[in-house]
């Protein structure tokens, strides 16, 4: 049985094909085939979302999709987040410390983005919402919050 | 990586599906949205020699039929509540779809159809489709037929669907206008599975007299508990009395009370009642179309 694939990503808006095993998972495709790194292992259950990413417009947890699921879509990684330098979300979480150890906060900046672009006025409820498919051992969450109020919050002004 | 090596495959749509289960047999797992699927496949606790992806098979649509509200087995709780004929016709899936634990992302992942097939007795979708008396489109290279949510729910992860068959799609019956939904989910931490949920429906005459109700408990047993509910509320307005009296139905109901790390069973039928109760206090309209 062959389990060799050619799988064509449009990666962060590039063109790229790899052979990958057809048993792997897209989070190891991207760092392993790709050489993506940002995106992080956790907990390989669904749970930390360490390795969300967006997948053909929709936040996802790489996880728990087959790399071989995910052959034609358009996957956008943290190395994709800001088009040049570091976007707005990002600069807020670094403004108001918003991450220590840092393995949490790429799935944060796209659970983020994804809140952001339904609304630009959440409540701080709404926030919590947003982000209870991830996991933060550190910060105990507060400075996350105040990051993405703020980050709207700039947002909104332009 | 997974360990075992297994025959990838994505067909395009229902006859290529049926046709890779019926040959393929009972050593395939379906997948549809990976959120239960994939990790055990990652921990090895299932070992298919064949994975039949429905990515491509075009099960992901939800369309308003004659009267029933037909919903593709592969649609997510993202597109159950983003979906205006939900919001008209089965609003109660809203309520739960956005209740889903695990974030936007298992939102946006997760499917209807999947939850049913896994038949966790600790999810959200199987008593909601018992309490919805939903039908369960089952197809085979054999024939298709239809299945009654309470029929089709047969253990703890086990359900009428044999190796070969294929979900399709969910179809619920709509109701008059006067069917009014409740949900409610008892959980003890954001990130929990549901310790006991409650899903009714119930019909309000403009007079605010009940006419008919169902209502159906999830998480508290190894299948769905539908609990008695017409005879306590059909021909009240539904005060106080009544939904004493039902929560203490639905605490009988529960003979024989699912136990797992969440929650042991006698924890579990102690809030049966008030889960019930709870659920049946919150009904709303549907939006009018």
């Amino acid at each position: 049985m062959s389990n060799a694939l050619s799988l064509r990503l449009t990666l962060n808006g590039e063109e790229r094909t790899a052979i990958v095993d057809s048993r792997a998972l897209l989070v190891y495709a991207i760092r392993d085939a790709f050489g993506l790194t940002g995106t992080h292992v956790g907990c390989l259950t669904g749970d930390c979302g360490a390795c969300t990413v967006e997948l053909d417009g929709r936040i996802v947890k790489s996880c728990l999709v087959l790399a071989a699921s995910a052959d034609g879509s358009h996957v956008t990684t943290i190395e994709g987040f800001g088009a040049d330098g570091l976007d707005v979300i990002q600069e807020a979480f670094w403004d108001e410390y918003a991450f220590q150890c840092g393995f949490c906060l790429p799935g944060m900046l796209f659970a983020t983005r994804d809140l952001l672009a339904r609304t630009l006025e959440p409540t701080e409820a709404e926030v919590r919402t947003a982000l209870d498919g991830n996991l933060c051992r550190c910060t105990g969450y507060n400075n996350i919050v105040a990051a993405v109020l703020a980050a709207a919050k700039r947002r909104r002004a332009g | 990586m997974i360990r075992k090596r297994f025959a990838y495959h994505r067909p395009a749509d229902v006859t290529e599906v049926i046709e890779v289960l019926a040959a393929e047999g009972r050593d395939a797992c379906v997948l549809a949205g990976g959120t239960l699927v994939v990790p055990e496949l990652t921990i090895g606790s299932v070992q298919p020699t064949a994975v039949v992806d429905l990515r491509s098979a075009g099960l992901d649509t939800i369309r308003a039929d004659g009267d029933h509200l037909r919903i593709g087995a592969t649609t997510t709780y993202a597109d159950l509540a983003a979906s205006e004929a939900v919001a008209q016709r089965a609003p109660v899936l809203q309520s739960l779809a956005r209740g889903i634990t695990g974030g936007p992302q298992i939102r946006n992942q997760g499917t209807i159809g999947g939850s049913a097939c896994y038949a966790s007795p600790s999810s959200d979708v199987p008593a909601a489709l018992v309490a919805l008396d939903a039908r369960l489109r089952l197809v085979s290279v054999r024939g298709e037929r239809e299945v009654p949510a309470k029929e089709f729910f047969t253990g703890a992860c086990a359900t009428l669907r044999a190796d070969d068959e294929l979900l399709s799609e969910i179809a619920v019956a709509y109701g008059s206008a006067q069917v009014r939904f409740g949900y409610y989910k008892l959980k003890l931490c954001e990130s929990s599975w549901p310790i006991a949920t409650a899903a009714c429906a119930v019909t309000v005459r403009a007079d605010g007299v009940c006419t008919a109700a169902r209502l159906a408990l999830g998480g508290v047993a190894a299948i769905p508990v539908v609990v008695p509910v017409e005879d306590i509320l059909v021909g009240t307005t539904i005060g106080e009395t009544e939904l004493t009296a039902v929560a203490a139905r639905a605490e009988a109901a529960v003979v024989t009370p699912w136990s797992d790390v969440l929650a042991d069973g006698t924890y579990r039928r102690g809030v049966a009642g008030v889960v019930a109760k709870r659920a049946l206090s919150r009904t709303t309209l549907p939006t009018p179309p």
